[in-house]
Order: C-alpha cells, then sequence, then structure tokens
C-alpha cells in the first residue's frame, strides 16, 4: 500500500544524507544524550559505552530497522529516540547471571552510574551512599531556588515532570529553567567527583 | 526521611528526566554546557562526526558483502543446475529445433533465426539458455507444450 502523501519512508540514500549533514549542536546533543543514557544503565549496557549507543542507533535508522518520516520528525529527533529505546533495551536484556566481574565493576568517564546493577542483585552500598550524599547535596545547593526545590521534592514524591510542573503550579518555562539549573548542578557534581 | 535505597532511586529518575533534557537544548546551551564540562564543543563535534562516519563505512561494508555473497549463491546455483544434453551435435539441433516448435514462445524467440546457420557452440548456448528460462528441464527434455 503506497503511503500517504508527504508520509513516505525515506531511502538509505536520503538518510545518510541527513545524518551527514547533522550541524555540530546536534551532534554535541547526541553525543551527550548516549553519554548520558549510558550513564543511566550502568553496568546493564553489557560493556558498551556511548560510542557504540551513537553508532548502534545510526546503523539501525540507515539499515531500516527505524525508519524515517522527514515529514514527521527531524533525523536528530529520530536518532535521539533510538538511542533512547536501544539503551533501554540493552538495560532490560541485562542477565546478572552471564555478567563478567569486569562488567559489574565497569564505570564510565563520568564514574558510576546510578542505576548500575550489580550480578547478585544486591544493593551496592557505595553506590547508596553516593547517591544519598549527591541528592543531599542538591537539596541544600537549591534550598533557596524554590522552582528548584519544588522540582527535586516533586521527585522526591515520586512524581513525573510533568505531574510536578501541573501539581506545583509551575509554569512551562519554569519549570524548564528550574530543570537547566538541575542539569548544569548533576553535571559538576559529576566531574567535581571526576577531579576529586 | 527516605532511605538509602530511595534516594538511589529518586535520583536516578531524576537523571532520566534531565538525561532528556538534554534533547532539548539549543545550540547556544548545548555548546555552554560542553565548555562547563571542560571540553572543547568542536573537538566532541567532530568525534561524534567520525563515529558516526565509522558507522557509515559500517553499513556500507556490510551491504557490499551481501552483494557479493548474493551474487556468489546466483553464480553457484547456476553452476549447480547440471543440464544433460545430448552428445551428438545433431540431436542437439533436433531438440532446439524441437523446442522452437512445441513451444509457443520459444518458437516466437527463435521464429527469425535460421537454426541450420547456428554453428554447434551457438546451439548449445541456446539450449542452456532455454534451460537457464525453464523451457528444456535438467534431463534435456523441452518442458510442456504451449499448443
Amino acid at each position: 500500500m503506497a503511503a500517504e502523501p508527504g508520509l513516505e519512508l525515506a531511502t538509505e540514500a536520503e538518510v545518510r544524507a541527513a545524518i551527514e549533514a547533522l550541524p555540530p549542536p546536534a551532534l554535541l546533543r547526541l553525543e551527550r544524550y548516549a553519554r548520558a543514557r549510558i550513564r543511566l544503565i550502568g553496568a546493564r549496557s553489557g560493556g558498551r559505552d556511548h560510542q557504540d549507543l551513537l553508532q548502534e542507533a545510526v546503523l539501525a535508522v540507515l539499515d531500516g530497522r527505524r525508519s524515517w518520516k522527514p515529514t514527521v520528525v527531524s533525523i536528530e529527533k529520530l536518532l535521539a529516540g533510538v538511542i533512547r529505546s536501544i539503551s533501554s533495551h540493552w538495560a532490560e536484556g541485562f542477565d546478572p547471571d552471564e555478567a563478567t566481574a569486569e562488567s559489574q565493576l565497569a564505570t564510565t568517564d563520568d564514574g558510576p552510574g546510578v542505576l548500575s546493577t550489580v550480578a547478585s542483585g544486591t544493593p551496592d552500598v557505595e553506590r547508596s551512599l553516593v547517591a544519598k550524599g549527591d541528592l543531599a547535596e542538591l537539596v541544600q545547593a537549591f534550598n533557596d531556588d524554590d522552582h528548584v526545590a519544588l522540582v527535586i521534592e516533586g521527585f522526591r514524591e515520586g512524581m513525573s515532570g510533568p505531574e510536578i510542573q501541573a501539581e506545583l503550579g509551575l509554569t512551562e518555562k519554569e519549570y524548564g529553567a528550574a530543570r537547566k539549573k538541575l542539569l548544569r548542578y548533576r553535571n559538576q557534581q559529576r566531574k567535581g567527583k571526576r577531579r576529586g | 526521611m527516605a532511605d538509602k535505597r530511595d534516594d538511589e532511586e529518586i535520583l536516578a529518575r531524576l537523571d532520566e528526566d534531565l538525561a532528556d533534557l538534554i534533547r532539548d537544548l539549543s545550540d547556544e546551551e548545548i555548546v555552554e554546557a560542553v565548555k562547563a564540562e571542560g571540553e572543547d564543543p568542536a573537538v566532541v563535534a567532530a568525534h561524534a562526526r567520525s563515529l558516526i562516519a565509522q558507522a557509515i563505512d559500517r553499513r556500507a561494508a556490510a551491504l557490499r558483502r551481501r552483494a557479493r555473497q548474493d551474487y556468489e549463491d546466483a553464480v553457484v546455483a547456476l553452476t549447480q543446475r547440471q543440464l544433460r544434453l545430448p552428445a551428438d551435435p545433431k540431436r542437439r539441433r533436433s531438440l532446439l529445433q524441437t523446442a522452437a516448435s512445441r513451444q509457443r514462445s520459444v518458437g516466437l524467440t527463435l521464429q527469425h533465426r535460421d537454426l541450420t546457420s547456428l554453428s554447434d557452440e551457438d546451439v548449445e548456448s541456446q539450449l542452456r539458455k532455454l534451460h537457464e528460462l525453464g523451457f528444456i528441464d535438467d534431463e534435456g527434455n523441452v518442458v510442456g507444450d504451449a499448443k
């Protein structure tokens, strides 16, 4: 059946041309996003790093496992979505029993992932302590910033991003600004730990 | 107060949300974020482009491998189809004549050719082509009758 006009799938040549034409800021977003996703899934990446993730996403779009409708989504947004789904798939497919001792201890350049899973499934005491310390620092750092403090509180209450915005009465702009402050702070926290 | 496990989960959900935010940063914001991490945005972008180029090359190499394999498979399939032709050149010519007269489509293909003018090699070549096209079976018999 022919695709609806305007919803045609891109050919492989079109996909390739679009990927090769990605501007530097788009490359930065994709690279940082892949890095963040690998950090999130930690050892469940099975030893794969953000470079593997970025390349796997490109291959999935090129070989048609993930199709691209140029009029529906940009190639950058599509690649970001693929990075997300592949990393989730890796995490879901992780078998702790098959993990090697090395992969259990694997860390990224940015330090151990907060969602890292150890083979035995037992809590990693050190990881829990790091998380506890990081969260306490965050709360302390934004004690005087109402919007950021509300966002942190929302996450502590188990709310999702949209719920936090709606429940706490934050405008989209306020919510976005608060998240960006948190993102900067978290990056600095990790950077400090790398240096430390 | 939340226990250790809760803190880990809270931070994990927060980090996942913040990771998704990276996708929505403006061009200026992502450049600033990379600089704030002490890295050169130009170097990071160039490295990402290099990784992507490697992936594109891998895909091209895979396509070349597949095309070569398909070709080799086709050659093997053709060479594995054995055709038993009569040893006597006259019987071969007769077979071709029969195929031409009994198979309407073959007859159309050959109707303007003077079969007597074909060399023995041409006759064999024509018979092999008819075999490949399925008009002659592996035992050298004309297939069907399209009358």
